[in-house]
């Protein structure tokens, strides 16, 4: 340690146990951001006709580089890369940050870890306005019915949020209300969607349990688009929060005292989370397990401090579902296995895993 | 300085506090003493601008405290709770930068840092710096939201039972620091406390909350008489000082003011 | 796809003229069709690739124009090798209508891909656009758009001859029905679905089969619409074990899931033991003159339930039908439309069983 910048002890060590950490959470940040691309590559290349990655990077940088400068390319394979694939590895990317960005910040603001959009009811609201929409004639609709299903679910979706924050705020818009309104409108729009079910024909009923399973498959660019719209308007608001989010978790009392307005906030992110998270199962139908899990294994990673796990979450999130969309159209093909039911193969072992290396923490 | 004149809180249709006034000094430390359900943390929460009143005026050097901005008034007014939660992983270093938050521009710096260190030291947090809270006992955790605190650098301190899960030695200690708070650096510190005698030995004054309102505020052998120690708190005590040091010590409950505990 | 005012009016006028006229023109080379979503579809020479989506589309693709335009197929099809001996690997385009993989598609390098209009043809069509690929939506499974989706078919892959000569084997055996059972009362028929004690209603294609057979079916009386959702749909639906009894049924039709393949006779045994030990059921005039038949759906549905219908009206009037034989014409569809060797009766008759030991 130098003598200009002699420290007393103490300080020294903190500082390098602060200095170690930032390096180590960066060191993560940027494997994960590496690990995203290079996924993402690889997702591209694998398919019924397997690309390179010479290839992939030819088709991917088009513009940018003469022809040939990687690897050659027929006119098909492009448009195979940016037709099929890239829209459904684009909405996996993008469906799969935006529910695990949404799934840290109401586990923040509810201080509850098991908080995800399926407990409070946005997922069930969600399949249950896609039912209804099948149940009315979406499916004969032709080409407007797509639109149908996607719209009934966002609406439905956005009316349960609404229902949620309504019975809350009577209350306190406090952690414990959220959660059991979800709780309760949850149950709600189950046994709706259920009714609905029972009620369906053949045709609708196979649709409807369809779409409940959750898939990129259907993925355009219009739907990539309203996606990531939706996430480039609610990322920065979210980041700007990071440090709310690290005072809510002290206490609410804390937080105030800190000069936070705590009923201002929470109402802020219940909104923006809402509208990502319907806008992104109304396109892909109901993906459970990353909106809850993928902040769990960001956290278990890179900490609690929202400055690093709101952008970690979001890379380990859109990991998962693009992992396991690639694995589920590639391990059978060319049977496509929906993402949402991969998902939890992909992750649980994982997120054991990650349990298991945890040590025994002592109880309060 | 902070002033508060004629609050009244009600709740339901309990009224909590019926007409308190007090006004903490720069610099001085005040001992907020009472029963169990006397209103001392309602009160420590009208101060701090996390509830509202019911009525009267609570004022920070003569502006009305809802005039100020939350960022503002927080630089100025730091609150610590009793407890603290532990359902998120937060690890102490984390909870204890938040004391930063009202003062940062832009990011955390080196100065902050440099804040957060010495909290840590001055609160003998240092070994347990990068510790979940979780994993802490509910004294050590009590320690780390008062130097949370410390690192928010307030011109005003509210405690709320700041050494009820702390062993004795550290009881000593956390009492020596918040007193050269007040002293050293001119903060005004109010603590609510249930430990009378260390109340007495490190306070300026006490101030004693009885039926909604500051029945005594002085020094503490004025205000901690056998007699209003009855009244408040329904025991009859032995209050005396030995080698300097002050003691109040319970003998018998009074039956009849037994109800008065909540 | 090319809308031009001249062939809309063009349609408008032949749809006008002859509403029976199914929608298909052939105008010197040029194909238009129109499908089960409105759109007309123009395509300058037959098509020689397609993938096919749905078994009942795949079969009256190959009754039409064999295996040779058929590049891909899904799982439906795959799993019945048997049935489809000229599948070769990589055909394969999808699980199911609902879940098409388009790689596997735009892979197989198809002219067209046909969907059933219950399947995911909404989503295909957008995303084949880019590749040059057209979707085209028939449902083979539409019984009363046979003799128009086998016209379709014909035209699409240029094989209207065979096309009409399928239509042709269709409308007479239907006609020769209608014409055999005219002012005849219908005798009472129940027909069981896989699962014991559960029939058809009105609204199901088993339930029209029966009466095109000249049948009347026991439970034919009931409307859906007024009925607990609990006790089923209209294809499988639960009665009354006593209702059976009162009817008193002229004959039993068991339906039996299956395919291509026979089933094994016991199989057949297994049954008639199970239906005759019922409560009641030895004493039906049905069993006691062992006029209880074991029927592969397969056969019940062939070529749009036109052989099952068929078949149920020469076991409800034998004589009237002496000179028919629905195995004949099971034989005509698996051999001369189907390509795949006729593997002998699906179906078995109580009369038929040895006496039990």
């Amino acid at each position: 340690m130098a003598d200009g910048h002699a420290q007393r002890g103490p300080a020294a060590a903190l500082e390098a146990g602060f200095a170690h950490r930032a390096a180590q959470r960066s060191a993560w940040l940027t494997a994960g951001t590496i690990l995203l691309i290079g996924t993402v590559m690889v997702a591209v290349s694998q398919g019924v006709n397997d690309l390179g990655l010479g290839q992939v990077a030819q088709i991917l940088l088009r513009d940018l580089v003469p022809a040939g400068q990687f690897a050659d390319v027929t006119v098909i394979q492009e448009k195979i890369v940016w037709h099929l694939r890239l829209p459904r590895v684009a909405m996996a990317v993008v469906g799969g940050a935006g529910l695990a960005v949404t799934g840290v910040m109401m586990q923040a603001i509810t201080r509850n870890p098991l908080v995800s959009p399926f407990t409070i009811g946005l997922s069930p609201a969600a399949a249950f306005g896609a039912s209804l929409a099948i149940l009315f004639g979406a499916l004969e609709a032709g080409f407007v019915g797509k639109y149908l299903t996607v719209g009934g679910a966002f609406l439905s979706s956005l009316l349960c949020a609404a229902l949620v924050l309504l019975i809350a705020g009577l209350r306190a818009v406090s952690a414990t209300t959220i959660i059991l309104a979800g709780i309760g409108l949850t149950y709600l729009f189950s046994a709706l969607t259920a009714t609905i079910q029972f009620v369906a024909t053949e045709e609708q009923l196979a649709a409807i349990v369809h779409w409940t399973f959750g898939s990129v498959n259907a993925a355009g660019w219009d739907e990539v688009m309203v996606a990531s719209l939706l996430l480039v308007v609610a990322v920065p608001v979210f980041l700007n929060l990071a440090w709310v989010m690290n005072a809510i978790g002290a206490g609410d009392e804390t937080a105030q005292s800190l000069g936070y307005n705590l009923r201002r906030v929470r109402l802020t992110t219940a909104v923006l989370s809402v509208l990502v998270t319907s806008g992104i199962i109304a396109f892909t139908g109901v993906i459970g397990f990353v909106g809850l899990v993928a902040p769990h294994m960001a956290r278990l990673i890179i900490g609690n401090d929202h400055r690093w796990l709101i952008p970690f979450s979001m890379i380990v999130g859109a990991l998962l579902l693009l992992v396991a969309d690639t694995l589920g159209r590639s391990v059978f093909a060319p049977a496509v296995i929906p993402v949402g039911i991969v998902v939890a193969y992909v992750g649980v072992p994982l997120f054991v895993h990650l349990i298991l290396r945890q040590r025994q923490v002592a109880g309060p | 300085m902070i002033v508060a004149d004629a609050v009244r809180f009600v709740a339901g249709n309990k009224t909590i506090l019926q007409d308190v006034g007090i006004a903490l000094e720069r610099g001085e430390f005040v001992g907020l003493l009472g029963a169990n359900g006397a209103g001392k943390s309602t009160l420590l929460k009208c101060l701090a601008r996390l509830v509202a009143a019911s009525a009267g005026r609570i004022t920070l050097d003569g502006r009305p405290i809802a005039a100020f901005g939350r960022r503002e008034f927080a630089r100025s007014v730091a609150f610590v709770p009793q407890f603290m939660p532990t359902d998120m992983p937060l690890t102490v270093m984390d909870l204890v930068q938040l004391g930063r938050v009202p003062h940062l521009r832009g990011r955390f710096g080196p100065g902050d840092r440099r804040i957060v260190f010495a909290a840590l030291e001055q609160m003998d947090l240092v070994p347990d710096a990068f510790r979940p809270l979780a994993e802490l006992s509910g004294g050590e955790r009590q320690r780390v939201a008062l130097a949370r605190a410390l690192v928010q650098e307030p011109r005003v301190l509210l405690l709320d039972e700041p050494t009820s899960a702390l062993d004795l030695r550290h009881q000593l200690q956390t009492m020596r620091i918040v007193r050269s708070l007040a002293a050293d650096r001119g903060w005004s510190v109010l603590a609510a406390m249930h430990d009378l005698g260390l109340a007495a030995r490190f306070t300026d004054r006490v101030a004693l909350l009885a039926g909604g309102r500051l029945s005594r505020i002085g020094g503490w052998d004025s205000v901690l008489t056998p007699d209003a120690i009855r009244a408040a708190y329904g025991v009859t005590a032995v209050v005396g000082c030995v080698q300097g040091l002050p003691y109040v010590l319970p003998s018998e409950d009074e039956p009849a003011a037994r109800s008065q505990s909540a | 796809m090319h809308l031009t005012h001249r062939l809309v009016m063009w349609l408008a006028a032949v749809v006008v003229a002859a509403p029976l006229l199914s929608d298909i023109v052939l105008a010197g080379n040029q194909i238009t069709i129109t499908d089960d979503t409105g759109r007309t579809l123009t395509f300058a020479d037959p098509v020689r690739r397609a993938v096919v989506f749905n078994r009942y589309n795949a079969e009256f693709v190959r009754a039409v124009a064999g295996m040779a335009p058929i590049v891909g197929v899904d799982s439906w099809v795959t799993r019945d090798p048997t049935y489809w001996p000229a599948l070769k690997d990589g055909m394969l385009a999808g699980i199911g209508q609902r879940e098409p993989n388009y790689e596997a598609i735009v892979a197989l390098e198809p002219e067209v891909v046909i969907f059933p209009r219950n399947g995911a043809y909404q989503q295909a069509i957008e995303t084949l656009r880019p590749f040059g690929i057209e979707v085209v939506v028939l449902t083979g499974w539409d019984v009363l758009k046979h003799v128009s989706n086998i016209e379709a078919f014909g035209a699409l892959f240029g094989n209207t001859d065979r096309a009409a000569a399928l239509n042709d084997v269709y409308t007479r055996h239907m006609d020769l029905l209608a014409e055999r059972l005219a002012g005849v009362a219908p005798k009472p028929v129940y027909l069981e679905e896989k699962t014991p004690f559960r029939s058809v209603l009105p609204g199901s294609g088993w339930h029209d089969m029966i009466v095109v057979a000249g049948g009347r079916n026991i439970f034919g009386h009931i409307d859906i619409g007024e009925q607990p959702d609990i006790k089923g749909s209209v294809h499988n639906f639960e009665i009354d074990p006593e209702a059976v009894l009162a009817a008193d049924p002229a004959i039993i039709v068991k339906l039996q899931p299956g395919s291509y393949p026979l089933h094994p006779p016991e199989f057949s045994s297994d049954f008639f033991a199970e239906i005759t030990a019922r409560p009641g059921f030895v004493d039906l005039t049905a069993v006691r003159h062992g006029d209880v038949y074991h029927m592969n759906y397969y056969l019940a549905g062939g070529c749009s339930k036109m052989i099952g219908a068929l078949q149920i009206a020469k076991w409800l009037y034998p004589d009237r039908f002496a000179d028919i034989d629905p195995g004949a014409v099971m034989r005509e569809w698996l051999e001369t439309f189907q390509g795949v060797p006729y593997p002998g009766r699906y179906w078995t008759a109580l009369r038929d069983r040895p006496p039990a030991p």
